[in-house]
C-alpha cells in the first residue's frame, strides 16, 4: 500500500512539472509583486502599522468609494449575465457557418481597444447619439437625457466590452450538454419553466460561475474605462489607487486601496462560487 | 375512443425537413399494452416518427391521437409520453434517486408519494442501492435502467424507446433486451421501439413496423415479416435470402411457373404472365440432396462454408452467378468445396415479389 | 536613472584618460562624439518637435555644438539630476514650475542672472521665479474652448456657471496641472479678492464650483477625449483650455476657438533653468539666453501658440491686453492632494 502511494505521488511529481513554467512566471510577475504591494500596506516610518487601513476605512468618503466599486461591478456582472446566458445557449445551439459567424462577432471586439470601445460609446450615448435618438423616437424620453459620464454609461459600457468573458465560459460548459437533457425532461413532465430552474440553469452554473468571476473581477478591478466613460468625478478603488501611486506619490495609501480592492474582490468571488457549489451539493 | 381507433393512432403523419420528405404520411397504430417496434435502417424516418409522437418535433400534417384524444397539438410535457432515449440523457447533476423523482416533482405529484415511487421504481430496476450515487459513474447497463425507471416513474401512457440498446455491448444487450421486455410487460406499459436491429425488434415485439424511405412497409407480427415479407424491402431488411430474378410465366390452380436462368421454378401465388418478378428463399428452407418430391430444385457447387458455432452458412454457384444461401444445423457429410450438390426447396417456401429491376 | 550609465561613464572615461580602457569597446565611440562638444538638455517629450525644428538647429549652428535632447518628464529630470548630484550630465533643464521648486529647494539648480543671460533682462514681470532659480521661457495660456457651431465667444469664465449650459461644459480634472486654475478663478469671481488672494481662498472656491455641478459634462483626464467631445458639440466648452492643444486642433480645421476671458487667465508651467555644477556652463546659459531671445521667442511662439515671456516680442493678435496672473506653484504643490480630495468628496457624481 505504500509502495502503492509512493508510486502514484512519483507519478503526480512528474505532471506537476509541467505547471512549474507558469507557477515561476506567475511567482516572478504576480505573487512578488502582490506580496511587496500587501507588506508595503503594512510598513509605516516605525516598522509594522496598521494606520494605513486605520485612516482609509476611517474616512466615510472612501466606504462611498467602495459602494460605488462593488455596485458598478454587481451591475455589470448581472447585464453581462443577463445578456450572455442567452446568447451562449444561441451559440452552443447555433450550426454550422452561423455558429463560426457569432463565435466571430464575440471574439473579434476583444481585439479592439479599451480605448476605442470607450470613444465609440462616447458616440453612441452622446444627446444627439443612436441611444438617445431610439429613446426620444420610442417615446421613453421627451427630450435626450444625458447617459454620457453618468453612472448608466459606466455600466452600460462596460458590460459591452466585458460581455465575451461572460458568454465564452458559459458556453464552453453548454457545448458539453447533451441537447437531449432538455428534451428529456420535457418527456417527463416538466414545463419550460420548471425545465430553465431545474435542468438548464444547474447544468449552465459551473459557466455561470466562472463567467461571472471573470466579469466581477475585471469590473471591480477596471480603470481605464471608468476614466473614458465617466471621467475624474466618479471614483472607484481602482483609480484611486492609480492616483495615489501616479499623482500624490503616496505609496502606502496606494497599497492600501491595491490591497482593499484585492481582498475585497478575492472575498466576493469566493464567496459567490462557494454558495453556488455549495446549494448545488444539497440538491 | 372512436370506432376502430387504436391506443395510439397516427393518421397521415408527413414531415419534410428542408424540402426532403423524411415522412411521407405514414398511418400506424398501436394497440394498448402491445409492444411494437419501428424497425428500419437509419434515415428510414423512424425516429422522426418517434419525436413527433413525443412532441420533440412538429408534424407537416396528419393526426397524433392516444388514448382517444389528440395529442399533436400539445407540448411535450402535457403529452404523458415516456421516452428512453438513445444516450439515455440523464441529468448529470442529480443522483441517481433523484433523476427517477425528477418527473414525479415536476409534476408536482404528492411529496408523499415521491420517495415510495422512486423506491418502487428503483427496485423494479434492481438499483435501490445506488439510489444516492452520481450518474456519471454508472455502468452504460445501470444508466440505462436508470433512464427506464425514470421514465416508467412518472406512469407515462405510452413508452417510446429510441434504440435504447445501441451503446451496450452485445452479451449487455441480450440479456438487457429480454430483462427489459419481461419488466414492460409486468408494468402492463404501451411501448414502441425504435431500432435498426431486426434480431432486437423481432426478439422483443409483438408486432414489427419495418420502415423504410418515409413510409411502413410492412406492419405485422415478428414471425409473419419473417416468413411471409410483403416487399423485397422486408424480405432484405429482415434476416438473408436467396434472390432470384426471373418472369412470371403459365399459371394454374394458383401456381405460378417463374422462368429463370437456372430453371425454372413453381410457387404458390398468380402474376401476370411474362410480368418480371423476383423470386425469395429462407436459407433454413433449402434442404441439400434430399429427396424432395414437389419440390422446386436446382444443382449448385458448393463455393463456401463459414461456420456459425450453432449453424452452418453454405455459399452456392448455380449456372454463371446465381448465388444461394443455405443455412444447415450442422457441415453436412460428404460434402466439400467445389462439390456439386441438388438443392431443393417446397412450393409453399418459395417467396414471389413484383420486381422493378433493381435488387437491393 | 539607470539609462544614462552608459554616456556617464563614458564622459567620465575621457576625462580619467586611461581608464577607458577598462570601459572598452564601449567608450570609444563616445570619445569620438566626446570630441565635438555635446550640451545635453532635459525637457519633456511634448516639447520635443518646436526644439528640434527651431531651438536646436539655431543654436547648434551658432555655437558649432551638438545638442542632446533628452525628452522624458519634469519628475524624470529631476530624478536624474539628484543622481548624479555630484557628477552632473545635464546642462540645462525645461520642467514644471511645481517641480522647479522641488530642484530649488535640493540645491540643483544655479540662478539666471542678466551677467550670463542678457534675455533675462527683458522678461515680462512674474515669469522670473525665486530670486533667478527658473524663468518661464513661454506662456501657454488658458482659456475657455468653445465650439464656435453651438455658441457665441464667451467673455468671461463667469460664463461657465449659467445654468442654459447644463451637461455642457467639461472641467480637467485637478489630476491634470490646468486643473487647479478653474479653483483659482472660481474663487476670484466668488470673492472678487486680488488673483493671488483669491488663490488661497478655496472654501470660497469649492462653493463657486458646486454652483455649476449641473453643467459639468465631465472632468476629463485625458485631453484627447474633451476636445473630442467638443468638436462633436456633446459640449459646448472645455474650460481650462490650453492653448497649445486647443488652437492646434483649430488650426487643423476643428471648429473651435480659444476664448481669453477678461479677467485674464493663467499660463502652464514651462520653466527653464541651469543645473549646478553642470558640464559646459556658458553653453547652457547660451542656450537659455537663446530661447529667450526675441527672434527665437517669436518663432517658438508661433508654432506652440504660446504668450511669449520676452516683452519686446509682441503678443499674437488680439492677445496683447490679455492678463496673465502668476500661479503659486508652492501653494499648488503644497495643497493639490487636499484639493483632490476635497473635489472628489464635494463635485462627484
Amino acid at each position: 500500500m505504500i509502495a502503492a502511494l509512493k508510486n502514484r505521488l512519483a507519478r503526480m511529481d512528474r505532471i506537476a512539472i509541467l505547471a512549474v513554467p507558469a507557477l515561476v512566471y506567475m511567482i516572478a510577475i504576480f505573487a512578488i509583486p502582490v506580496a511587496g504591494l500587501l507588506l508595503r500596506s503594512f510598513s509605516g516610518p516605525d516598522g509594522f502599522t496598521l494606520a494605513g487601513y486605520v485612516s482609509f476605512l476611517g474616512d466615510a468618503f472612501n466606504w462611498r468609494v467602495i459602494g460605488n466599486t462593488l455596485r458598478v461591478a454587481a451591475i455589470t456582472t448581472l447585464i453581462c449575465l443577463a445578456i450572455g446566458y442567452p446568447t451562449a445557449v444561441a451559440l452552443s445551439r447555433a450550426r454550422g457557418f452561423v455558429q463560426v459567424a457569432l463565435l466571430v462577432a464575440i471574439i473579434l471586439p476583444l481585439s479592439v481597444g479599451v480605448v476605442v470601445k470607450a470613444f465609440a460609446w462616447q458616440i453612441v450615448l452622446r444627446r444627439d447619439g443612436i441611444v438617445a435618438n431610439i429613446l426620444v423616437g420610442l417615446g421613453v424620453w421627451d427630450t435626450p437625457q444625458l447617459l454620457l459620464f453618468t453612472e448608466t454609461g459606466l455600466v452600460v459600457g462596460a458590460a459591452n466590452l466585458f460581455l465575451p468573458f461572460m458568454i465564452l465560459p458559459i458556453y464552453s460548459v453548454l457545448k458539453l450538454v447533451d441537447p437531449n437533457i432538455q428534451d428529456a425532461a420535457a418527456t417527463l413532465g416538466a414545463s419550460p419553466v420548471y425545465r430553465f430552474f431545474k435542468v438548464a440553469l444547474p447544468l449552465a452554473m459551473p459557466g455561470i460561475v466562472s463567467g461571472s468571476s471573470i466579469v466581477f473581477s475585471l469590473a471591480v478591478s477596471m480603470y481605464v474605462i471608468p476614466s473614458l466613460l465617466i471621467g475624474d468625478r466618479f471614483q472607484t478603488l481602482a483609480t484611486l489607487v492609480g492616483r495615489s501611486f501616479l499623482l500624490m506619490r503616496n505609496e502606502q495609501l496606494g497599497a492600501v486601496t491595491a490591497s482593499v480592492l484585492l481582498a475585497l474582490a478575492l472575498a466576493i468571488v469566493a464567496f459567490s462560487s462557494w454558495a453556488v457549489r455549495r446549494k448545488g451539493d444539497s440538491r | 375512443m372512436r370506432e376502430g381507433e387504436a391506443f395510439l393512432d397516427i393518421r397521415g403523419a408527413e414531415k419534410s425537413f428542408a424540402g426532403n420528405r423524411v415522412l411521407g404520411g405514414v398511418d400506424f397504430g398501436v394497440n394498448r399494452g402491445e409492444f411494437v417496434s419501428l424497425l428500419g435502417p437509419s434515415g428510414c424516418g423512424k425516429t422522426t416518427l418517434l419525436r413527433i409522437v413525443a412532441g420533440l418535433l412538429d408534424a407537416d400534417r396528419g393526426s397524433v391521437r392516444l388514448a382517444g384524444s389528440e395529442i399533436g397539438n400539445l407540448p411535450t410535457h402535457k403529452r404523458g409520453v415516456g421516452v428512453v432515449f438513445q444516450n439515455y440523457a440523464l441529468f448529470p447533476h442529480l443522483s441517481v434517486a433523484d433523476n427517477v423523482a425528477f418527473g414525479l416533482r415536476a409534476q408536482r405529484r404528492p411529496q408523499a408519494d415521491i420517495a415510495p415511487t422512486v423506491a418502487k421504481f428503483l427496485d423494479l430496476v434492481h438499483l435501490t442501492e445506488m439510489a444516492a450515487r452520481p450518474v456519471r459513474g454508472l455502468s452504460g447497463g445501470q444508466q440505462q435502467r436508470v433512464a427506464v425507471a425514470r421514465a416508467l416513474a412518472v406512469a407515462p401512457k405510452l413508452l417510446l424507446l429510441d434504440e435504447p440498446f445501441s451503446a451496450l455491448d452485445r452479451k449487455l444487450r441480450e440479456t438487457m433486451q429480454i430483462e427489459l421486455k419481461r419488466l414492460l410487460r409486468d408494468v402492463g406499459i404501451t411501448t414502441v421501439l425504435v431500432t435498426h436491429d431486426q434480431e432486437e425488434a423481432l426478439v422483443m415485439s409483438d408486432r414489427v413496423a419495418v420502415m423504410s424511405r418515409g413510409a411502413i412497409e410492412q406492419f405485422d407480427r415478428p414471425d409473419a415479416i419473417y416468413l411471409r415479407p410483403k416487399t423485397p424491402f422486408a424480405l432484405g431488411f429482415v434476416g438473408h435470402s436467396t434472390r432470384i430474378v426471373g418472369k412470371a410465366g403459365a399459371s394454374s390452380d394458383g401456381t405460378l411457373a417463374i422462368e429463370t436462368p437456372v430453371g425454372r421454378f413453381f410457387a404458390a401465388a398468380s402474376f401476370m404472365g411474362g410480368a418480371p418478378v423476383l423470386l425469395a428463399i429462407r436459407p433454413e428452407r433449402i434442404r441439400i440432396n434430399a429427396a424432395d418430391a414437389d419440390a422446386n430444385s436446382l444443382d449448385a457447387k458448393l463455393t463456401e462454408l463459414v461456420f456459425q458455432g450453432s449453424k452452418v452458412h453454405l455459399h452456392f454457384t448455380a449456372g454463371d452467378a446465381q448465388t444461394l444461401l443455405v443455412e444447415a444445423a450442422q457441415i453436412p457429410p460428404n460434402l466439400a468445396v467445389g462439390d456439386t450438390a441438388r438443392l431443393s426447396w417446397s412450393y409453399s417456401d418459395t417467396l414471389i415479389f413484383p420486381h422493378d429491376g433493381t435488387l437491393q | 536613472m539607470t539609462i544614462r550609465h552608459l554616456p556617464k561613464l563614458s564622459r567620465r572615461s575621457v576625462l580619467a584618460g586611461a581608464a577607458a580602457l577598462s570601459a572598452g569597446s564601449l567608450a570609444s565611440p563616445s570619445v569620438i562624439r566626446a570630441q565635438t562638444r555635446e550640451l545635453v538638455v532635459g525637457a519633456a517629450s511634448s516639447q520635443r518637435s518646436w526644439s528640434e525644428e527651431i531651438m536646436i538647429p539655431a543654436f547648434e549652428k551658432k555655437y558649432n555644438v551638438k545638442v542632446v535632447f533628452e525628452g522624458t518628464r519634469s519628475l524624470v529630470n529631476l530624478e536624474k539630476m539628484q543622481k548624479n548630484k555630484d557628477k552632473q550630465y545635464l546642462s540645462v533643464v525645461q520642467m514644471d514650475d511645481p517641480v522647479m521648486i522641488l530642484a530649488v529647494r535640493e540645491g540643483l539648480l544655479e540662478p539666471i542672472t542678466a551677467a550670463k543671460v542678457p534675455n533675462s533682462a527683458s522678461l515680462k514681470p512674474g515669469v522670473t521665479h525665486m530670486d533667478g532659480m527658473w524663468v518661464n521661457y513661454l506662456q501657454p495660456w488658458v482659456g475657455i474652448a468653445y465650439n464656435t457651431t453651438r455658441m457665441a465667444a464667451p467673455t468671461s469664465w463667469a460664463e461657465i456657471y449659467d445654468p442654459k449650459y447644463k451637461g455642457r461644459v467639461i472641467l480637467p480634472s485637478l489630476q491634470n496641472t490646468e486643473g487647479v486654475m478653474n479653483l483659482f478663478l472660481a474663487s476670484f469671481l466668488k470673492t472678487g479678492k486680488p488673483m493671488a488672494e483669491a488663490q488661497k481662498d478655496m472654501d470660497a472656491a469649492f462653493a463657486k464650483l458646486k454652483e455649476m455641478k449641473a453643467n459639468i459634462l465631465m472632468a476629463y483626464t485625458q485631453e484627447g477625449q474633451a476636445y473630442n467631445l467638443l468638436e462633436q458639440g456633446e459640449a459646448f466648452m472645455v474650460a481650462g483650455a490650453i492653448s497649445t492643444l486647443a488652437l492646434a486642433r483649430k488650426a487643423k480645421g476643428a471648429p473651435i476657438e480659444l476664448a481669453a476671458p477678461k479677467e485674464g487667465t493663467f499660463s502652464m508651467p514651462s520653466g527653464i533653468a541651469l543645473v549646478k555644477g553642470a558640464p559646459l556652463p556658458e553653453l547652457g546659459a547660451a542656450y537659455v539666453d537663446m530661447l529667450l531671445s526675441p527672434e527665437i521667442q517669436a518663432k517658438v511662439t508661433e508654432a506652440t501658440f504660446a504668450l511669449p515671456t520676452n516683452r519686446t516680442v509682441p503678443a499674437p493678435a488680439g492677445l496683447s491686453s490679455l492678463t496673465v496672473h502668476p500661479v503659486d506653484w508652492a501653494n499648488v504643490s503644497e495643497n493639490r492632494a487636499a484639493w483632490v480630495a476635497r473635489w472628489d468628496r464635494e463635485l462627484s457624481l
